[in-house]
């Protein structure tokens, strides 16, 4: 078995992966395969610290991208989500607090659609109003925040935490917060026509 | 982290078996693979740390061979009912592709763990011998 796997194995070249264009076409990361067709659709995750060369110090978060289109020895990605380590997440979440879930779809300026799931840590246990009002705040700033921006734009709003900072401003009115993590987008579909509403779900 | 591949070893330690799978950064490809019974005689020793080490360094030639020069680290755990905490052989096997020359990038658990699941054979009392 082991013979027939090596006559495989040169048979096989190597491709370089590349990050989308939103974040420079760095680099991401190397993949083997027989032949180019047998590369699209692999994905590979990444940290923002590994990505950004270790500008932003963050390996919390990952990015996950696709591949879609390849040119000879290189592969072109585009971004399909990230999420937040789940470890990090526990560790902000304490006894006698409450954790604001929200799980929304929003579709950006050049209509793309993307789910956005977001956590809130508040200091001490929040009445169910107060969470709820919470979770209403944060639905109305990112489904307002996507229909100005483009989905470059709005993902890097997410990863560099603008994004999450301006939730945290608005709802810390509401009950004090500990802090506010978007812990995951993921896209969904394909791209459609900006005109069209959010009916689909 | 440019200057040589990197690859992936999945590296799945229950406390009955160790199995490598060292694949490329997406996760497609197979470039090597180990299990304990490749190595180990005695079925009991299929789990031990030696075993996983022997893999580990058998492993490392492999790669070296594949022109991999790091590799970023998967544990998984038995889960489910299960433990888990990793077995004792995934450590093992982690210092040795260190000792064997590879570059250690991340090291992460990936056991799944479920959000409910079914309950832990043994009872109230536990497990009575």
């Amino acid at each position: 078995m082991w013979k027939r796997q090596k006559d495989k194995w040169k048979a096989k070249g190597w491709y370089t992966i590349l990050a989308p264009k939103m974040f420079g076409e760095v680099k991401a990361a190397e993949t083997v395969a027989e032949e180019p067709s047998k590369l699209i659709g692999r994905r590979v995750e990444m940290t923002l610290g590994d990505l950004t060369g270790k500008m932003i110090k963050n390996s919390n978060l990952k990015l996950s991208m696709e591949i879609d289109s390849v040119d000879h020895n290189t592969a072109y990605t585009k971004f399909v989500g990230h999420t937040v380590e789940g470890g990090y997440l526990r560790s902000l979440a304490r006894k006698g607090l409450s954790k604001v879930d929200s799980n929304i779809k929003v579709v950006t300026k050049d209509g793309e659609n993307l789910r956005v799931k977001t956590s809130c840590f508040t200091l001490r246990k929040a009445s169910v109003a107060q969470v709820k009002q919470i979770r209403k705040v944060v639905e109305e700033i990112l489904t307002e925040r996507a229909g100005s921006l483009e989905l470059s734009k709005y993902i890097q709003e997410i990863i560099l935490g603008k994004l999450s900072s301006d939730i945290y401003k608005v709802a810390k009115k509401i009950y004090p917060l500990r802090r506010v993590e978007i812990a995951k987008t993921e896209r969904i579909g394909v791209a459609t026509p900006v005109q069209e509403e959010e009916v689909a779900e | 982290m440019t200057e040589g591949k990197w690859a992936i070893a999945h590296i799945s330690s229950s406390f009955n078996n160790v199995i490598i799978t060292i694949t490329d950064m997406t996760g497609a490809e197979t470039i090597a693979r180990a299990s304990g019974g490749m190595i180990a005689k005695a079925d009991r020793d299929e789990s031990s740390p030696y075993t996983a080490m022997q893999m580990a360094f058998q492993l490392a030639d492999k790669m070296k061979e594949r022109e991999i020069w790091g590799i970023h680290v998967k544990i998984k755990a038995a889960s489910g009912r299960k433990t888990r905490t990793p077995a004792p052989g995934a450590q093992a096997a982690i210092k040795a592709f260190a000792r064997a020359g590879l570059r250690i990038g991340k090291v992460e658990d990936v056991t799944p763990v479920p959000h409910d699941g079914t309950k832990r054979p043994g009872g109230r009392r536990g497990r009575r011998v």
